[in-house]
Formats: structure tokens, C-alpha cells, sequence
């Protein structure tokens, strides 16, 4: 650890800050391994590495609660029956909010991150926040709070990105629900979140749309997710032979939102031109959620029949270093938002400049030009011309130089001290604090 | 003659006074019933029990002096009349149907001048009236014209014929009638009944010198019978018998205790039928099929003469539309009951000859006519392509009316739906049940503009509205306790259905429960909704963190809590109350004022903190409010039920002096104001005004 973030600990020890903190996770990472719940475990790890007591505190269902691996003493799950969550208002039925309250204040801790409130229910954070006898802070791992359809910020039925959260608007993506629900449902998450020490977002840009919804700005913290594990000897890439075919590689779920389908539609371009068709390799990794069975099988068909586009299969995140290192460039093909995709970060760690779409989180963190290229969200011919142009040693060579340090477990859970120990902006109107910023600095 | 002979012949003649005095009846005093309406239209109508006999089917007689013009037997429902204590299990409620009064255009000059009236049948007993009846002439004039210069079905020859014989068989009922098994000509097999007096038998004989026939049924005691036969070949009989099927008119009907039955015939009744054991009940619509059958097998007698007979206008046999004579097809789309008064009914009849008149609907045991002022008739060219050739016929082969009749959901089987046309013909169309619906809650009733798309400017409106609410009313079950904990003063929230907004209710009344005075009760109405079971377990949860008095309640529909109230406040023990209606939430400011409320007297109305689209800003709802409770039940017993539960204040602003409390007190997240025909059957309710 370098001296200035020693000293920075030493600092903020003396001054009595938060030192003991508690992880509310709305899963186990040993049951499913989604951004969130790994996100939530790093910083529990991170917290541990920097000397903090720390204690995570998972909701898990209760028919899987058997087959929970607890690595330290300090993981508690908390079971819940999921028949009786409501997905509406977020809401933890009363036992649940009762067996979470008393796992926390049974750590007495004194600062509670609440990594999501999915499961947990935002009631149970609520409760925290109402006892006041430790600083609560509320993590954004998507939009799920401003937008009933998964978060996703994507318009029902026609998957359209959507600008803007309203009570109107949110009424028109569910013609079931009344504008009044909308409302209710609004001011409700208002009521939690307005009141929490801080809401952490691991983006600027998904803490923007939430400012623009209605949270206080002061609430608001920018606080990049750390990598669980920093690679062995990152960015140390063997030199490209010439002639060699360029490797852009997708790495993820493939999902309808994951925008696939503007990979294979560049492939079917790259088959028309033998020449292009012999310098490009396109390789897939992740596992098929649903999919509609046209999708799979014309997948599969290109696959078979395209010998610069491979499937590589589902993948584990202890692999996905050494998968990663044998591609020049990760493609992402998001149509919806994103947010703060881990996959940028496990890129650059790897050496890997990202092509992504020119929306939202991913392109937050891919700065054009200087650790990738952006091209025109859902656009494939504009995917393919940015594919064409980093087809290029001396442009990949220049992306690589610029790529940005990597965001350990340690550089977050320093973060996060850091702003549950500082008292929230006395001001209104400025933009959120850059905390990712001075994180990776 | 011999002394054995003459001791013989002075038994038989001893038993025949007897025989005749049980068939001609004595005077009973068990009999009671009343003709209540006398039409042309309409026919007759009334009531008639037996209370010696109360669960058994009265059957009765119209009577013009001694003529018996018709028959029809006590089967409509009358709740007024079982509820008064008279009758068991029969339906004591008849009618002659305005049909039935045909007989007297063709009556006796003799009789015209004598006044009509309905006998039970085998005894004196004359039904009183509540006003003079007309003399058959006069009822005669009142009838509707039928176009004579088209004759009518003739299955109507073959009825009169067996009235006929029936008259003339009362003769035989004096005479000494003995098996003597040399007598036996064969069986009867099957029997089966409609409940417009037509009977009908099947079996086989050895012999039969003719079709028709005057005949005594004994069962016990003797039955006079007209009766009409059709003779044909069947295989499993000797080629010399015949199968029978054939229909007749008698008193007689076969009931519980019924063991073997003999049918006499001949001259002096020399000669007769024995019933089988068991005898079989069947359906008219068998009876139909073998009718068909029969035709192609036929030894003697008209097949098609019975079978129109029962396809006629007082018969109910399904699916004669194929039996008419004339091409017609039919169906019903959609039959919409409203209990105790009548259907909707849409459904179209095509036929290239003729135009429907009347329709009429038999349900279970109530039968049902068109209102003459509802049918609408209407082009279906939706019908063109399965009917390529009739594109006349379909432009008003649509209907739509409203069919009036006391019906009941729980009897509704067997529908068959009679359309009469222009030209006095009818025909029967059996009626899928699928289609069939009741119309008992709010949504129902709005569901009703389907049929008429202006239904409240129609006449008969307020009489619907009338009904579908007091159908709601009855068939709301109470407000049933799940667990009672008693408080002097209680906030009663009716819970959403929705997991999502009933969760909010319990979340937010933990959330803000401390700030009610410590006494103070917490009590909640749930509905019978998916999410029931979580919300009684989130109840649970909220019980044991509250730390106050907590009561829990079921009702069959949480819309209505408002009126489940008159009900909980005496179980819970709250002398005063505050009531949140469902889709309200009560603001943190709200539930201080609701607490505030609890301890002051009278009316109050706080305010909304809203802009719900169709919510009259600042108005008092029934929705939020707090009163004290004796008024509150003392006003709801005799407050008009609204359907959907609440219409702005359901008129509770106008049952005493009230203030505004707090605004900001709440919100809502959807509008409680119906639609728009709910709204104008509940305005009537409320007396004209729209609340």
C-alpha cells in the first residue's frame, strides 16, 4: 500500500471515523455470481484487507439457504420466503425487515452499506436509516429504483432507451399500473433514499439520471466497483505477429440486452469481404439467457457456417483473465445503458482497450480514442467501421498505452470509508463528487 | 247370477263408488294460492301449494265453466311465497302462457260468457283471485291477434285431440279395472315430462287396434289420460309387437313412491300396460331422437305430428329449430343473469321466411320473456360467410333484449332459449352454458353497455340497477374475523389485493404507528385475492412489532370494507373510528391527523394530497374519514349500497354536520370512481344526484 493511502487510514482513524461496517447484499455470491453481489463481497474483502471490521450480510432464498458457503465468520445470510417480496415497491415482508435489522444491529456497526435493496427490501433500509444508530449508505447497481422494467431504462414493448424516468412515462411501459402507483412508488424510494448518509453510484452517469429523477444531489457519491482480484502481471502482452488476424472478443451474458445480434449482423458484412473476413476473428464467451429460439438457432447456424466468428462458451470469472489475454479488443454491444460494467474493468486490467456503444456507463468509462472506441449504439454497420479502424497496430498500440489503472477491492473499500466517514454537502446544485476519480488516483 | 256372483258384483260396484270418489277428489283444505295477474299478454299467473304435499308439483286446470281449456303444473320459483313458510321444496309459481289461452277464440258461444278460472287439478278447489277474472270472452279480446291466414303446427291438433280424449277418459276412472294378466298387452319402458303439461311414454305392445285413445293410469289411485301413440318396428321385440313412443295428457305423475304403474285401455278398460321396474325417466330430448328414429321403422301413426307437438310453443324440448318445417338457425352469444330479475340476452335466428317476434328463455325452472319494449333487432354480417346465400335474412338477424323472469345462479341448467316469430311459429334452441353469466358486481354491470350501448337512457334502467345492487349487496359475504383485538378508537385501512400496495399498507402502518395515541387500534380488511396468505403473514409480522391493539378481517371483496364496517367496529369494540379505503395512503402528516381524530367527536373529513384524474379536489370521500360509531351504523342501516363500494362520500356528507380536517392527510393511487354506468346506477341510488 502506497505511504499517501497509509497515511490517508491513519487519518481518518484518528479522527474516529467509521470503522466498522456492515454489507447488506441481496445475494451470496457463492449461490450466483451477478455484478452486484461480487461488487458487494469485493468491498467486503477490501474492507478487511484495509483493517476495517467489516460484516456482510446476504439475503438469500430460502429453499437455496442450505447450500450457502460461508468463507468468515462474519457472513450472515438471511433467508427469505421470495412468494412474499413485493417487486413493485421493493418491500421485505415484516419478518424479513425484522431478521435484517437484527443481524445488524446484532454487529453494531457503525455504518451500514446497503449493496442493493433488492431482496432485502428498501423498507429494511429504511428501518436502518430510522434507528440512526449507524450511518447508512445505499449502493445503485442499476436504475431498479426509477424504473419498474428491470432497471433497465429500456421502454416496454418496443425496447426503445428511455430518456427519462416519470410517473407518466413509467404508466405508459405498464398500462396495468396507474400514474398514481408510479407516484406512490416515486416517493416512496424518495423517502428512503433522500434520507440515507449516501448513495453510492459506481457510475456518473446512473447517478446523473438520478439526480434528474429528484435525489438530493448531496446525497449522491460516484465510487468505482474494485476488481476482486488484480492480475498477475496485467498489461504484459506478448508482441502481435504480423498477419495475424485481429481477436474481438465479447465477454458476458448474451441476452437480449446484451445486443448481440449487432455482432452477428457485422459478421454476416465481414463474410461479403474475403479480405476483412481473413484479418478479423470474432469470438463469443458467456452463456444463452433468453433468447428467443430464432435468435439461437440462427446463432448457431453463423457459427457453423462464419470461420472468423467462434462460440467460446460459458466462462467462470477465474478464467476470465487468461480468456481476455488471448483477444486484442472486448466488444461491447449493450442497448440498453449500462452502467458500470465489470467487464471494462477486467478489459483493462487484461490490456484490453473496449469497443462499446457511445451511451450511457460503458461509455462513461471507455473514453474514445484513449482506452477504446465508441460507435453509434445499436448501429452494426457503425460497430463494423469501429472494428474496421482498431483493426490498426498503431491504434492499438495508442488505446493500450492509454488504458487506466485498475480499481482494486482495496481502492474501493478506502472509497467507501471515505464517504461514509464525511459528512454529506452542505450545498444544493453541484454536481456529484467524483470519488472513482480520486479512487484510481 | 250366483250368491258368489252377486256378493262379486256388489264388491265391484262398492270399489267403483270408491275408485270414483278418490278419482273425482274430495274437498281438500290443504290447498292454498292466489291468480295474481290475468293478460292477454302476458297469460295467467299465480301461485299454488299443497301443504299435505309440499315438496310435489301442483298441476292445474283453466277452467270456463266445466270446459278445462289447458293444463299447466306449479314450477316457478316464488322466494316471496317459500320464505312466507308455504310450500316445501316445489316451486309454487304458474303461468298459463298467453299462448296457452288460445282454446278460447274456439270456445261454445255458451261459454264465452263465463268467467275463467284455475282449478287444482282432481279437486274442486278454485284458486281466489286478488280481482275479478274476465269471462272468457273478454280475455278471448284481449289476446294477441295470430295470423290465421297461416295455419298453425299441427302437432296443436294432436294436443287437442288427447285434451279430448283425456275428458272423455273420466268416464273409464269409474269403472272396476283389474289386471288380469290375459289383459296385458305389453310395457311401458320410459316416461318423460315437460313442464308444460305434456307427458310423454315409450314401450312396446303385442296389439293395438288404435294410435289415440282414452286410457286410466293407476298409481295408487286413478289418473284419466288422453293419449296419442306412433307404432314401429324395433329388434329386439317379436316381429308381431310394435314399439310405441308417444305422448299423453294426464294428471298423473310418476313420483318417489312410484312402484308399478298399469296403463288401461279399450272400451271398459279391458286391457293394459304394465310399467317396467324400474320404470326409466328420461328427457324430452330422447324422446325426440327416438321420435326420429322411429320414422324409419314406421308401422302406423304421424312421428312428425308429435314431434312438432313437441317442438310447439308450450313445449321446452331442446333443438327443434330441425323439426320446424321451415330452414332456421339460431344461437345465443351471450346470456348475462341478473338474479331475481331476468337475462341480457345477444344472439341472432336466421331464417329466409321469418322475423323474430319474442324470445323467451327457460333457465332451471324459470322461464323468462322478451320485455316487448327491449328486443332490438340488427344486421349480422359477421354470419355472411357461413351463410353465403342468406344476406336478406341476416339484416335483422341479430338480437339483443332483456329477458324478465325470477332466475337464480344456482338454477341455471338445461338453458333453452324459445324464439317465437312474427307468424306464431316458434322454435327451440338448446343454450351452451359457456355463454351464460352473472351479473352480481360492479364490473358486471358495466359490462352490460355491451347489449345497449346507451343502457342508462333505456326505460327499464333504474329496475337493473335496482337489481344488480341489491344482487351485490346479498351476495357480499360479512367482514369475518381472523383475529380481534379490541380498542376504545381504531384507523380500519381496507387493504389492496395487490401484493405490492397491500404490502405498503402494513409497511407504512408500521412505519407510522407510533405516532397514534397508545390506545389506539390498528384493524385491517383483506380480500380473498393471490395475495392473501402474504398479506395475513405481513399482518402478522406487523402484530407482534406494533405494540398496539391489532384486528385482522376477511371480506369476499375489501372494495366494500366501507360497508363491513357496521360489522367490525362492534367486534372490535371501537366507539370511534377512522376508516382509509382502499388504494389510500395515509401521509406521515395523515396519520397524525387520523391519531388527533380518534379523540374529538363528530364528523371529519381530511383532506387528499393528490391530483387523481376524476377526483373532485378537496370534496369528502367515503374513503377517509372518522366519526364515532353509533351514528356511523345507525345512518349505514338504512344508507343505499353502492356498487364498487364507494362513490364520493357515499352520502355520508349529507347524514350529519361535518368539518374538513388536515389536508395532505393522504393519497391515492388510483381513482374510486366508477364507471360509467356503475356511476348512474349508484346515483340513482343516492337519489338522482351524481356524488
Amino acid at each position: 500500500m502506497p505511504d499517501t493511502m497509509l497515511e490517508r487510514d491513519r487519518t481518518l482513524q484518528a479522527r474516529g471515523e467509521v470503522r466498522r461496517i456492515a454489507i447488506l447484499s441481496h445475494a451470496h455470491p457463492s449461490i450466483s455470481k451477478g455484478g452486484a453481489e461480487v461488487a458487494a463481497y469485493t468491498l467486503y474483502n477490501g474492507l478487511r484487507a484495509i483493517g476495517v471490521d467489516a460484516a456482510f450480510i446476504a439475503a438469500c432464498p430460502i429453499e437455496q439457504a442450505d447450500r450457502v458457503e460461508l468463507a468468515t465468520v462474519n457472513e450472515v445470510v438471511v433467508p427469505f420466503d421470495g412468494r412474499n417480496y413485493d417487486h413493485y415497491y421493493h418491500l421485505a415482508a415484516p419478518d424479513v425487515s425484522a431478521r435484517v435489522t437484527s443481524a445488524v444491529t446484532g454487529f453494531a456497526p457503525d455504518a451500514v452499506v446497503a449493496n442493493h435493496f433488492f431482496n432485502i427490501g428498501i423498507n429494511s433500509v429504511r428501518t436502518l436509516i430510522d434507528r440512526g444508530t449507524a450511518r447508512v449508505g445505499v449502493v445503485l447497481h442499476e436504475f431498479l429504483a426509477i424504473c419498474h422494467h428491470h432497471g433497465q431504462m429500456v421502454k416496454r414493448p418496443t425496447r426503445v432507451l428511455c430518456e427519462r424516468s416519470s410517473p407518466s412515462g413509467c404508466a405508459a411501459c405498464f398500462p396495468e399500473a396507474s400514474v398514481g402507483r408510479f407516484i406512490m412508488r416515486r416517493r416512496n424510494f424518495l423517502d428512503t433514499l433522500s434520507r440515507a448518509h449516501a448513495v453510492i453510484s459506481p457510475s456518473r452517469f446512473l447517478a446523473g439520471r438520478f439526480a434528474e429523477w429528484g435525489l438530493d444531489e448531496r446525497r449522491l457519491q460516484v465510487i468505482e466497483n474494485g476488481l476482486a482480484e488484480t492480475p498477475v502481471g496485467w498489461r504484459e502482452r506478448a508482441v502481435k505477429p504480423e498477419g495475424e488476424p485481429w481477436v474481438f472478443g465479447y465477454f458476458g451474458q448474451i441476452n437480449p440486452f446484451k445486443g448481440v445480434e449487432l455482432l452477428l449482423r457485422a459478421a454476416e458484412q465481414i463474410a461479403q469481404d474475403k479480405a476483412l473476413a481473413s484479418r478479423i476473428r470474432i469470438r463469443i464467451h458467456g452463456n444463452l439467457v433468453g433468447n428467443t429460439p430464432e435468435f439461437e438457432e440462427r446463432f448457431a447456424k453463423m457459427v457453423r457456417t462464419l470461420p472468423f466468428l467462434e462460440y467460446a462458451g460459458a466462462y467462470s470469472n477465474e478464467q476470465v483473465d487468461a480468456l481476455m489475454r488471448r483477444c486484442d479488443y472486448a466488444v461491447m454491444t449493450s442497448v440498453w445503458w449500462e452502467n458500470s460494467p465489470l467487464v471494462i474493468q477486467e478489459a483493462y486490467a487484461a490490456g484490453l482497450p473496449v469497443i462499446c456503444g457511445d451511451i450511457g456507463g460503458m461509455a462513461e468509462k471507455v473514453h474514445n480514442g484513449l482506452t477504446g472506441l465508441h460507435y453509434r449504439a445499436g448501429d452494426h454497420a457503425a460497430l463494423l467501421r469501429a472494428m474496421v479502424a482498431a483493426a490498426d497496430p498503431v491504434r492499438h498500440e495508442a488505446l493500450c498505452g492509454g488504458l487506466p489503472a485498475t480499481v482494486t477491492a482495496e481502492d474501493m473499500a478506502r472509497a467507501y470509508v471515505e464517504a461514509l466517514s464525511t459528512e454529506p454537502e452542505p450545498a444544493a446544485g453541484r454536481a456529484a463528487p467524483l470519488r472513482w476519480d480520486a479512487a484510481a488516483s | 247370477m250366483s250368491a258368489t256372483e252377486r256378493a262379486g258384483a256388489a264388491l265391484e260396484d262398492i270399489l267403483g263408488k270408491l275408485d270414483a270418489a278418490l278419482g273425482q277428489g274430495v274437498q281438500r283444505v290443504a290447498l292454498h294460492g292466489a291468480v295474481e295477474g290475468c293478460d292477454g299478454e302476458a297469460g295467467i299467473e299465480g301461485w299454488a301449494v299443497d301443504l299435505d304435499s309440499p315438496d310435489a308439483a301442483l298441476r292445474l286446470e283453466l277452467v270456463v265453466g266445466e270446459s278445462v281449456i289447458a293444463h299447466c303444473h306449479t314450477a316457478l320459483a316464488r322466494p316471496d311465497v317459500q320464505l312466507a313458510g308455504l310450500g316445501g321444496r316445489a316451486r309454487p309459481g304458474f303461468r298459463f302462457s298467453g299462448r296457452a289461452l288460445g282454446p278460447l277464440h274456439d270456445l261454445p258461444a255458451a261459454l264465452r260468457g263465463e268467467r275463467v278460472a284455475v282449478r287444482v287439478s282432481g279437486t274442486p278447489y278454485l284458486l281466489p283471485a286478488r280481482e275479478a277474472l274476465p269471462t272468457a270472452e273478454q280475455l278471448a279480446g284481449r289476446l294477441p291477434r295470430t295470423p290465421r291466414a297461416t295455419p298453425g303446427p299441427r302437432g296443436v291438433d294432436v294436443k287437442q285431440a288427447i285434451v279430448r280424449l283425456e275428458a272423455e277418459a273420466r268416464r273409464l276412472t269409474a269403472l272396476p279395472l283389474r289386471p288380469d294378466p290375459k289383459a296385458q298387452l305389453g310395457h311401458i319402458e320410459l316416461v318423460a315430462a315437460d313442464e308444460d303439461g305434456l307427458f310423454w311414454i315409450g314401450g312396446w305392445v303385442h296389439s293395438l287396434d288404435s294410435l289415440e285413445f282414452p286410457a286410466v293410469i293407476v298409481d295408487k289411485r286413478k289418473f284419466p289420460a288422453g293419449v296419442s301413440l306412433v307404432a314401429y318396428q324395433r329388434d329386439d321385440l317379436p316381429a308381431t309387437a310394435h314399439a310405441i313412443i308417444g305422448v299423453m295428457e294426464t294428471g298423473w305423475r310418476p313420483g318417489p313412491d312410484t312402484g308399478d304403474v298399469l296403463l288401461y285401455f279399450g272400451a271398459n278398460g279391458e286391457h293394459f300396460l304394465k310399467s317396467v321396474s324400474p320404470l326409466r325417466r328420461t328427457s324430452t330430448a330422447e324422446v325426440l331422437t327416438l321420435l326420429e328414429n322411429s320414422k324409419a321403422r314406421l308401422r302406423m301413426g304421424r312421428p312428425m305430428d308429435l314431434q312438432r307437438l313437441l317442438s310447439s310453443g308450450r313445449s321446452w324440448a331442446p333443438d327443434t329449430a330441425r323439426l320446424a318445417g321451415f330452414p332456421v338457425q339460431a344461437a345465443l352469444d351471450s346470456v348475462v343473469a341478473i338474479p331475481g330479475f331476468g337475462c341480457f340476452v345477444e344472439g341472432w335466428a336466421v331464417s329466409p321466411l321469418k322475423q323474430v317476434a319474442r324470445l323467451a328463455l327457460r333457465a332451471g325452472g324459470v322461464v323468462m320473456d322478451s320485455d316487448p319494449v327491449s328486443l332490438c333487432l340488427k344486421p349480422r354480417p359477421d354470419l355472411a360467410d357461413g351463410m353465403p346465400q342468406m344476406a336478406d335474412a341476416l339484416q335483422e338477424a341479430g338480437f339483443v333484449a332483456l329477458l324478465r323472469g325470477p332466475v337464480t345462479p344456482e338454477d341455471v341448467s338445461d338453458p333453452v332459449l324459445k324464439i317465437t316469430f312474427r307468424d306464431g311459429t316458434s322454435v327451440n334452441q338448446p343454450v351452451n352454458p359457456q355463454v351464460m353469466r352473472v351479473a352480481a358486481r360492479a364490473e358486471h354491470a358495466e359490462a352490460l353497455s355491451r347489449f345497449y350501448p346507451a343502457l342508462a337512457a333505456e326505460p327499464f334502467f333504474a329496475e337493473v340497477g335496482a337489481a344488480i345492487r341489491a344482487q351485490a349487496e346479498a351476495s357480499l359475504g360479512p367482514a369475518v374475523a381472523v383475529r380481534v383485538t379490541r380498542a376504545p378508537g381504531a384507523i380500519v385501512l381496507a387493504v389492496p389485493d395487490d401484493l405490492g400496495d397491500g404490502s405498503l399498507v402494513f409497511d407504512q402502518a408500521l412505519r407510522h404507528a407510533a405516532t397514534l395515541p397508545p390506545e389506539a387500534g390498528l384493524c385491517f380488511v383483506i380480500g380473498r385475492g393471490p395475495a392473501r396468505s402474504a398479506l395475513v403473514a405481513a399482518f402478522e409480522g406487523l402484530r407482534r412489532a406494533a405494540g398496539r391493539p391489532c384486528s385482522l378481517f376477511v371480506m369476499d371483496d375489501a372494495d366494500y370494507a366501507f360497508y363491513g364496517l357496521s360489522g367490525i367496529l362492534p367486534e372490535i369494540g371501537a366507539d370511534r373510528f377512522g376508516f382509509v379505503g382502499r388504494h389510500v395512503f395515509l401521509t406521515g402528516a395523515g396519520w397524525e391527523e387520523m391519531g388527533a381524530l380518534l379523540s374529538q367527536d363528530g364528523l371529519a373529513f381530511p383532506g387528499f394530497d393528490d391530483r387523481v384524474p376524476g377526483e373532485i379536489p378537496g370534496a369528502p370521500s367515503a374513503d377517509l374519514f372518522a366519526w364515532s360509531a353509533a351514528p356511523f351504523r345507525a345512518w349505514l342501516a338504512s344508507a343505499p349500497f353502492l356498487l364498487g363500494g364507494a362513490q364520493g362520500d357515499n352520502g355520508l356528507a349529507a347524514a350529519a354536520d361535518w368539518r374538513s380536517a388536515a389536508p395532505g392527510a393522504a393519497l391515492r393511487t388510483r381513482t374510486r370512481r366508477p364507471a360509467g354506468l356503475v356511476m348512474a346506477m349508484n346515483a340513482i341510488a343516492l337519489g338522482g344526484s351524481d356524488a
